[in-house]
C-alpha cells in the first residue's frame, strides 16, 4: 500500500487547471523525485496534497485512505510533513520555538527536540536566536528539524536546495538518503539534478500539469535525466 | 552536517524582558499603582488617569488583535459598548444581581467576539477591516434606535448597588479608588497579555499570523486560535466598558461609536503596537494631548491627526518602538 498516491488528480487555481491528471505513488521509506521545469505543476501537487487548489477530478490516497477533507491541516496529522519552497521560517518566533512548533500533530516516534538539536548542533546552540538570523542553510536544517519533529511518516521537500552553497547540497543529499534508510518517504521536488541523483531511487517528470516520465534513477544517466526534465 | 553545524554561534535573546523581569516590573507596578494616591495631587488629576486607563484597556485590546492576529478592527468598540450597556442595563432593571451582571457583562462580550471570530477571522485586510467597523456600527444603531433597552441616543444613568462582591460598590465612582483600580487590572492585563505571548497558544497564534499557511502545514487549524484571540481583545475591551460605565453611572450609543474604535487604533499606533505595552502608553499620551488641546483648540482631533501623521512618518513603531530603539543604543 502506498504512503501517498495521486491518482488521476486534475487541480484547479480558481478557473485555470494546472494539474491534468497526475498519477504517482511514493512507498514507506522510498525516495522518489518529482521533477519538470519551472511552471509545470509540481509546488501544485504539495498545494493540492494540503488543499490549497481545488480538485477537480481524482483522489488523493494516503496509506490507502482516500483524503476527502484537504484542508492543510489535515496532511500533517496523516503523517505529512511539507518543508516548503523558501523554508517558511516563522519570523517572530526563535528557532526553538520553530521547532516547537513542528509538534502540532503529536505523533509519537523517535523524533524529539532533544534528536533532533543533536543531528543538527547549531539549532541547540542558536536557540534562542530569531529563526531568520541563521544562514541559508542553518534555516533548511531549521525547516527539516521542525518536520521532523511531526514524526512523519513522509517528508516532501520543495526546492530544498534554493539558495545554497554546493558544500551545503551534498550535505543535505547525506541526509536525505540517512532519513529514507531510517524509513521516512521522501518526496523530493527538484530541479538540482545532482541532488536528485544522489537521493532519489525513483523520478517522475511532470510536464505540462501531468507526468510525462517515470522510472528508476538507476537507469538514467544524469544527462538523460536533463534531457527527461526539459521535455 | 558539519558545515551547516558550525555557523556563527552567537546566542541573541530575543526578549528582551522574560522570566523573572516580567513578574519584577509587574510587582513594581502593583506598587506605583497603590502609591497613586499619594503620587496624583488632585481629584481631577486622579479622575483624568481612571479615564486614561480605560483608553489604556481598549488601545491594549485593539493592539493585542494587531500583535497576535495581524488583523486592525475598526469594531472594538462595540465590545466594550456591550460590556458597559450589559452592566448598566442589567443594574438598572434589576434582572440579575449585580455580581452576576458584573461577570455576565465581561463574558458575553467575549463570547460574541469569539463567535464573530470564527466567522471573519478567516478574512484579510480592508475586507477584514470594513467588517469589524459594520459590526460594530451595527450595535451602535441598535443602541441607539432601541428606545426601550436604554432611552435610545439619550443614552441612560443607572445607580450602582450598594455593595458589589462584598465591597462597598460607591468606591468605583470615587476618582481615588477607581484610578487605583483600573491601574491595577491594566497591569494586570499587560502582565497576562505577556504570558500569553510566551505561551504555546501564543506562539501558536504568531505563527498563523506570521504565515498562516505555513502553520496548516505544519497541522495547525488556524480558525481556533484567531478567534480565541478575538474572544481575549473582546474580554479586555469588556472590562473597559464595565469600568466606564460604572465610574460615570452612564451609558449612551457612543460607546459603541466607530470613532472610539478608531481613536484606540490611533492610540494602539502612536504607542507603537508591536509592542504589548505600546498601545497602553499611545493611549495615556493621547489622552492627555485631547485633554490639553482640547482647552486651547476647538478644533483639536485635526492636532491628534497631525500627531498621528508625524508619529507614523517618523516613528513607525511608536512611542515604545523608538523607546526600544534608543536603549539599544545606549552604549555604542
Amino acid at each position: 500500500m502506498a504512503l501517498l498516491a495521486f491518482n488521476d488528480v486534475h487541480a484547479l487555481y480558481g478557473r485555470a487547471r494546472i494539474l491534468n491528471g497526475v498519477t504517482f505513488a511514493v512507498d514507506r521509506g522510498e525516495r522518489v523525485a518529482l521533477v519538470g521545469r519551472n511552471g509545470v505543476g509540481k509546488t501544485t501537487v504539495v498545494n493540492t496534497l494540503c488543499g490549497m487548489t481545488r480538485i477537480a477530478q481524482g483522489q488523493i490516497a494516503v496509506n490507502g485512505r482516500v483524503m476527502k477533507d484537504l484542508r492543510g491541516y489535515i496532511a500533517a496529522q496523516n503523517g505529512i510533513a511539507v518543508v516548503m519552497q523558501g523554508r517558511g521560517i516563522l519570523p517572530s518566533l526563535t528557532v526553538e520555538e520553530n521547532l516547537l512548533l513542528g509538534t502540532a500533530t503529536r505523533r509519537p516516534g523517535p523524533w524529539s527536540l532533544d534528536k533532533v538539536q543533536a543531528l543538527f548542533p547549531i539549532l541547540r546552540e542558536r536557540r534562542s536566536s530569531p529563526g531568520l538570523a541563521l544562514s541559508g542553510g542553518q534555516q533548511q536544517m531549521l525547516a527539516i528539524g521542525r518536520a521532523l519533529m511531526a514524526n512523519p511518516d513522509l517528508l516532501i521537500l520543495d526546492e530544498p536546495s534554493e539558495g545554497l552553497a554546493p558544500v551545503i547540497v551534498d550535505e543535505l543529499a547525506a541526509l536525505l538518503v540517512k532519513l529514507g534508510e531510517d524509513g521516512i518517504g521522501i518526496l523530493l521536488i527538484e530541479q538540482n539534478i545532482s541532488l536528485i541523483h544522489r537521493v532519489a531511487q525513483r523520478f517522475y517528470v511532470l510536464s505540462k500539469g501531468a507526468v510525462a516520465e517515470s522510472g528508476s534513477l538507476h537507469d538514467v544517466s544524469r544527462d538523460e535525466l536533463k534531457r527527461h526534465i526539459a521535455i | 552536517m558539519s558545515t551547516i553545524a558550525h555557523g556563527a554561534a552567537a546566542t541573541v535573546r530575543r526578549k528582551p524582558l522574560a522570566g523573572a523581569a516580567l513578574f519584577v516590573t509587574t510587582a513594581v507596578a502593583l506598587a506605583v499603582g497603590v502609591a497613586l494616591p499619594w503620587l496624583v495631587p488632585t481629584k481631577i488629576a486622579m479622575s483624568l488617569l481612571a479615564q486614561a486607563m480605560f483608553d489604556a484597556l481598549l488601545a491594549t485590546s485593539v493592539g493585542f488583535l494587531i500583535l497576535q492576529n495581524g488583523r486592525v478592527s475598526f469594531g472594538q468598540a462595540a465590545f466594550f459598548g456591550l460590556g458597559g450597556y450589559s452592566v448598566g442595563v442589567l443594574i438598572a432593571r434589576h434582572w440579575v444581581a449585580p455580581e452576576v451582571a458584573v461577570l455576565i457583562a465581561i463574558i458575553l462580550p467575549t463570547l460574541v467576539a469569539f463567535l464573530l471570530g470564527l466567522v471573519i477571522a478567516r478574512i484579510t485586510g480592508v475586507a477584514h477591516a470594513m467588517l469589524t467597523l459594520a459590526v460594530g456600527q451595527a450595535f451602535y444603531e441598535v443602541v441607539f434606535r432601541w428606545r426601550e433597552l436604554a432611552k435610545g441616543d439619550d443614552g441612560m444613568s443607572f445607580n450602582l448597588p450598594r455593595h458589589l462582591f462584598g465591597l462597598s460598590a460607591s468606591g468605583l465612582q470615587d476618582p481615588a479608588v477607581m484610578m487605583v483600580l483600573a491601574w491595577t487590572i491594566l497591569v494586570l492585563v499587560l502582565f497576562a497579555l505577556a504570558l500569553f505571548a510566551r505561551s504555546r497558544i501564543g506562539q501558536i497564534a504568531a505563527a498563523i499570523r506570521d504565515n498562516e499557511e505555513r502553520a496548516r502545514f505544519l497541522g495547525y487549524s488556524t480558525m481556533l486560535p484567531r478567534a480565541l484571540v478575538y474572544a481575549i481583545a473582546a474580554f479586555i475591551a469588556a472590562i473597559a466598558g464595565v469600568l466606564s460605565a460604572c465610574y460615570n453611572g452612564y451609558i449612551a450609543p457612543q460607546m459603541f461609536h466607530w470613532s472610539v474604535s478608531g481613536f484606540a487604533l490611533i492610540m494602539a499606533i502612536i504607542g507603537g503596537a508591536k509592542f504589548i505595552i505600546g498601545p497602553a502608553i499611545g493611549a495615556v499620551v493621547l489622552f492627555y494631548i485631547k485633554d490639553y488641546a482640547g482647552q486651547f483648540a476647538e478644533y483639536w482631533p485635526a492636532i491628534v491627526g497631525i500627531i498621528l501623521v508625524v508619529v507614523t512618518l517618523t516613528m513607525p513603531r511608536g512611542v515604545v518602538g523608538l523607546a526600544a530603539t534608543l536603549w539599544k543604543m545606549r552604549g555604542r
